[in-house]
């Protein structure tokens, strides 16, 4: 019997309903481990699609992998197969981004951040000139290079996790009820139409101020007191 | 010395050792696997969400153990990178898992199979003294 996730289909319908008023944009996910490592990714794909996928935009080939929903922090044989054969119609200078929940390299095993076969998914991306991967699960701001693969994690919406270089334990930030955005944000990515040259990567802060005096602000502010129960 | 480089000077005759020949008696022991003749010391480690009981065990510099894993619920992980050893617990069946530590030092071992929110915190630690 398939044990519940973490998610449920009331948060997922709630997400879409807030990602959809962006507009002119396309949604484009992949899941967590707290979306889909306990029932194999069924109820992700019920209502967000397919775990990994690939697709093109503006001359940029996009690859959606899924190291998460066996379980384990692998990618596996299938997928990487798959990887393989969806990039080889492409010639070596394609520009090419790979996006993520777990970092594919060795950042912190003890914490489980890393991808068992995440050194397969590297070699097999090695023979292209312009890859980008964006990860996740991390809840920080990293950035690794390999050849001439770059890596890039960004912060997160809600806690944010240490610097496990400095750290001994794994716990968030404590949080900071003067800067409760501290450590977070969102990160915006542009590229040049038709591909080609560097990324620009620019980190966006977030601030109180839009914020302040919603019912939302005062839960944060009161660490929490008074959240709605939404299942 | 950081762990990562402490990491690749660790050389351990390990052996994972099927649940098939764990099961039962645990007569599967394959002594010829194993550096020493001795028999090795057999340390009964039982996972469940979210702790693995007992949360710390001490090992010594050349003896060889068998670390016999099992689960009171659901499945978890057995993952220590430094010593190579990622090895999967499933209900009603015990996992053996082989050591001959020859490198001393302390280890973070954790559950890397997914099993609910409080996982990424599910650890014990592993201490190979001389």
């Amino acid at each position: 019997m398939p044990t519940r996730p973490t998610s449920t289909p009331k948060r997922y319908q709630r997400f879409k309903e807030i990602a959809g008023r962006i507009g002119g944009a396309q949604i484009k996910v992949v899941p967590g481990e707290n979306d889909a490592a306990l029932d194999g990714g069924a109820m992700f794909r019920e209502f967000m699609g397919p775990t990994y996928y690939s697709f093109d935009h503006r001359g940029v080939h996009f690859v959606a992998l899924d190291n998460v929903s066996s379980g384990k922090p692998a990618v596996g044989p299938t997928q990487l197969a798959w990887m393989k054969a969806d990039l080889a119609r492409f010639p070596t200078s394609a520009p090419i981004i790979v996006y993520t929940h777990r970092p594919l390299f060795d950042l912190k095993p003890e914490w489980e951040w890393f991808t068992s076969d995440g050194d397969q998914v590297l070699n097999a991306l090695a023979a292209y000139e312009n890859v980008t991967i964006l990860y996740g699960h991390i809840h920080r701001e990293n950035f690794h290079q390999r050849g001439t693969t770059n890596m890039y994690a960004a912060r997160s919406l809600i806690f944010a996790f240490p610097d496990p270089e400095t750290t001994a334990a794994k716990r968030p930030a404590p949080f900071d009820k003067d800067h409760p955005f501290q450590n977070l944000g969102l990160r915006r990515v542009t590229g040049e139409a038709g591909g080609g040259g560097e990324l620009r990567i620019e980190d966006v802060e977030l601030s109180m101020n839009e914020y302040s005096g919603t019912v939302g602000m005062d839960q944060i502010l009161k660490h929490g007191k008074g959240d709605s129960v939404d299942e | 010395m950081n762990s990562h480089n402490q990491c690749r000077t660790i050389a351990l005759a390990l052996t994972l050792v099927g649940a098939a020949m764990s099961t039962g008696s645990g007569s599967g022991w394959s002594p010829q696997r194993v550096a020493a003749a001795e028999q090795p010391q057999v340390i009964e480690i039982k996972a469940k969400k979210y702790e693995f009981s007992p949360s710390h065990i001490t090992l010594k510099e050349g003896a060889p153990v068998v670390l016999r894993l099992s689960t009171e619920d659901r499945s978890h992980g057995f993952f220590v990178k430094p010593l190579g050893v990622d090895a999967d617990i499933k209900p009603g069946q015990a996992t053996n898992v082989a050591i001959t530590p020859d490198a001393t030092g302390e280890y973070a071992v954790i559950c890397d199979h997914y099993c609910g929110l409080g996982h990424g915190n599910m650890k014990m630690t592993l201490t190979v003294v001389q």
